[in-house]
């Protein structure tokens, strides 16, 4: 049955191609959407796939994802406020009820979508569509962006439970989601394949340098650590100031500054800018908030620092290294294996142990004595983005396995079943 | 309203701890109240704004819980708060308290035992009373509790304020108090009562060798008290010494919710699983904190943590952030007692660790000199007849229901009042 359906990416070939509905679990500028956009995009313009999409949650890029295809876009009436209610249930200790009062209103707003032959879900949050359409496709696969802590602990129990219960296939971000799912919670590893995260390279504007770092009162010739993510315990921006202390006492003669490009949400924000006060850094240390063009800042960096304590494959740091910005990290998650030498050519990053502020702050200080190692590491980064992580690498291949894979979905099926 | 055993005629003094969590301010209150009945014929109420796990001590001296540990009005009013709808819970909150503390009406002098009690003022009814508000508070204790709007109607209708350390004075400097209107008492301890073998005990349930060091801490696993940098800690001390054959100990909750979990990924993740230990909340913390080497005051900001003086008191060594009130430890006007490094300078604590760690005699004599600072001055017979006596200053009448002083180390060396 499959056979029949599938289409090929030059379009010809066969009849009859899958109807596929993609689901993200929202439309905002972070990771699993963008790349999903950048996935769908690079579909219709290279396959002739039969696909939708539904976004469970508003948010700034439905427009973008309109212009791809056909779009149900979950909506509620006084949308805001019902979503604040059902989250503020949750942390008023009803989480049960809010649980219930969302996926009444996702199941009437989505039970309109019958008749698809493959269910692809953007990330494990989005596993909350097979609890409310009204037919789960006979195809599922789960692009897992996730480790355990956020699957363990953010992720309701409910859709985790029936994730892994309906689940086909799942496409994993990085050897070490891969290991997590087969580890820790049952996945066979024939179910897995893993998709390292691709981007579209992001070129900054040839001429903006110095107008940003003047903007910053950064200046010229200063060394610039970045760091990248929502201001939240898991991306570490509390290790990060440490990290600021830590450089500043090993090598008062540097003069560094550091800056983090992400949004802060002051519901769930560790209160860094009183660590920042106290160590007499708030002229060193600049937290930018959510920047809609993020790359002139990028540009700007002399290094930048994953000092996240749970992050499968950071976009950011492909969309950083694709600047040539050499990679520091602690050894933790994807950033792992982008930063090994795979290919005997050297390093594309220097990983420290986690929680190694201290021996953050000495990489740093080694990456700013020696310019030609920090232009090395950042030119093996940039190489390996533009040859493994682009949209135009990585998508066809991502295709191949979900084509492949469909087909082989009956032997799957009976083998999850047993 | 309850009747406290040794009262006689109308209460004069109406004792409100926020909540009965195993928490500082609360028990000081509890301490106090002990003195108050064990030395004085003062009649006295007490009502707790919130449950905790030392409900039931409170309740020795027949308080009042407008809000039990499980209460639903309570979760309600907290709910509707988090979600935005603060008028709503604001009312709900009026109709919570307002009658829990109409009963108190006629009381004459009021002591609220910290911040978190001061919004209590705007239920209670119009009336002649003194109230003393004992502050244990700093920047981030206020902003996590009430916020300055609260702060700035409420200050005003405040007779004294006590602090517990003299950083939390400055605060309240900074935030226009006359110092007049400021006494400072640092917070107290009952006598330390430990039992060796329960220790020995508590050791060998977290796997820690015997003769193995152990570093331990103790607070709230929150921001404030940062359980997180003493992971760090542990991970430097370890990494730098490992023949040390260093544990770590952290005492204190909650460890069911993400705090727990997230705190249990970084151990996990720097590969010190069986080295840092989390011992969750105790009952007795003394018995635990006997089988500790060093005490390691890992807290972003403390005016005067109850535990480092439960540690001090024990003989043990003390290292800390400049984070408030750990410099303040010690005789006036010298150095404080604990090895102060800068705030979060994890490198420079470690060092201090691992100094203590392999220095026995160091050890011996820091903690002594600690211990024999903490008994003499922050033990409840000591200093709460000096609070007692800041109460009397306020509401003169109660000083006639206060027999004579029965122990006093020094002609308290603490005060600016």
């Amino acid at each position: 049955m499959r056979e029949a359906m599938v289409g090929s990416m030059d379009g010809g070939g066969t009849t009859t191609a899958p109807r596929v509905l993609f689901v993200s679990h929202e439309a905002s500028r972070t990771g699993a959407p963008i790349m999903l956009w950048h996935f769908l995009r690079w579909l219709r313009d290279n396959t002739d796939l039969d696909f939708e999409t539904l976004l469970l949650n508003h948010g700034p890029l439905v427009k973008d994802f309109a212009a791809l295809g056909p779009v149900h876009v979950v909506r509620a009436r006084g949308e805001a406020s019902i979503t604040y209610f059902e989250g503020g249930l949750a942390r008023a200790g009803f989480a049960e009820w809010g649980d219930r009062l969302k996926v009444t209103r996702v199941k009437r707003a989505t039970r309109h979508l019958r008749g698809f032959d493959v269910a692809y879900l953007n990330s494990s949050t989005s596993a909350l569509a097979l609890r409310v359409l009204p037919e789960v496709p006979p195809v599922v696969f789960s692009h897992i962006h996730e480790l355990d802590s956020a699957l363990h602990y953010w992720f309701p129990a409910q859709d985790r439970e029936i994730m892994l219960r309906r689940t086909h296939w799942y496409v994993a971000c990085a050897d070490a989601v891969a290991r997590n799912l087969v580890g820790n919670y049952g996945v066979r590893r024939s179910q897995v394949r893993r998709h390292y995260e691709f981007i579209q390279p992001l070129e900054p504007h040839p001429d903006r340098e110095p107008v940003t770092r003047a903007s910053l009162g950064i200046p010229v010739g200063a060394f610039i650590a970045g760091g990248a993510g929502a201001v939240i315990w898991r991306k570490g921006p509390d290790l990060f100031v440490q990290a600021a202390e830590a450089l500043r006492r090993h090598r008062p003669d540097l003069d560094v500054h550091w800056v983090w490009v992400g949004s802060e949400d002051p519901d769930e924000m560790p209160p860094i800018h009183d660590d920042i006060a106290h160590l007499g850094l708030v002229d060193r240390i600049h937290f930018l908030g959510e920047l809609p063009s993020p790359a002139d800042v990028f540009a700007l960096f002399d290094a930048f620092c994953v000092t996240s304590r749970e992050d499968p494959f950071p976009l950011v740091m492909l969309e950083t290294a694709a600047q040539g910005v050499p990679l520091v990290s602690f050894a933790n998650g994807g950033a792992v294996e982008f930063a090994e030498d795979t290919d005997g050519r050297g390093l594309r990053g220097v990983v420290v142990p986690y929680l190694d502020v201290e021996g953050m702050a000495d990489a740093l200080a080694d990456l700013a004595d020696d310019p030609d190692e920090r232009l090395a590491i950042g030119r093996r980064g940039r190489e390996r983005v533009l040859s493994e992580h682009t949209v135009e690498v990585a998508a066809p291949r991502l295709y191949e396995d979900l084509l492949a894979c469909t087909v082989a979905t009956d032997d799957v099926a009976v083998a999850v079943r047993s | 309203m309850s009747e406290h055993p040794l009262a006689s005629g109308p209460p004069e003094l109406l004792v409100v701890s926020h909540s009965g969590a195993r928490a500082g301010a609360p028990m000081v209150t509890l301490e106090f109240l002990r003195w108050l009945r064990r030395r004085t014929t003062v009649p006295f109420e007490v009502l707790l704004l919130h449950g905790g796990a030392m409900e039931a001590e409170f309740q020795d001296f027949g308080a009042s819980v407008v809000g039990g540990g499980g209460s639903r009005l309570w979760m309600l009013q907290h709910g509707l708060s988090s979600m935005g709808y603060r008028r709503t819970a604001g009312g709900l909150a009026n109709v919570r308290l307002r009658p829990a503390l109409w009963p108190y009406r006629d009381v004459p002098l009021v002591l609220l035992n910290s911040v978190g009690s001061l919004p209590a003022l705007q239920f209670m009814p119009a009336g002649e009373r003194k109230v003393v508000l004992y502050v244990h508070e700093m920047e981030q204790g206020f902003r996590g509790t009430i916020g300055p709007r609260v702060w700035d109607r409420l200050a005003p209708r405040v007779d004294h304020f006590v602090t517990c350390a003299d950083a939390v004075t400055e605060q309240l400097l900074g935030k226009g108090i006359d110092p007049g209107r400021i006494t400072r008492h640092h917070g107290f301890i009952d006598e330390p009562d430990n039992e060796p073998l329960r220790g020995r005990y508590v050791r060998r349930n977290l796997g820690i060798p015997p003769d193995a060091p152990v570093v331990g801490a103790c607070g709230r696993t929150d921001w404030r008290k940062a359980p997180e940098v003493f992971v760090r800690l542990a991970t430097v001390v370890s990494r730098r010494r490992p023949d040390l054959d260093a544990h770590f100990v952290w005492l204190g909750g909650p460890l069911d919710g993400s705090a727990g979990w997230q705190l249990m990924h970084d151990i996990d993740m720097a590969g010190l699983l069986g080295r840092v230990h989390l011992a969750g909340e105790l009952p007795k913390p003394d018995d635990i904190f006997a089988m500790f080497d060093v005490f390691a005051l890992t807290s972003r900001e403390d005016p005067c943590p109850l535990s480092m003086l439960k540690t001090g008191a024990l003989g043990l060594p003390i290292v800390s952030f400049d984070n408030g009130g750990a410099v303040e430890l010690g005789p006036p006007g010298r150095e404080g007692l604990p090895r102060v490094v800068p705030y979060l300078d994890v490198e420079a604590m470690a060092t201090e660790v691992i100094d203590l760690l392999e220095d026995e005699a160091a050890r011996k004599e820091l903690g002594s000199a600690t211990q024999d600072h903490v008994l003499a001055n922050h033990l409840t017979e000591v200093a709460a007849p000096r609070l007692f006596e800041t109460l009397a200053r306020v509401h003169p009448p109660l000083g006639a229901a206060r027999p004579a002083p029965v122990r006093h180390a020094d002609p308290d060396p603490t005060s600016r009042g």
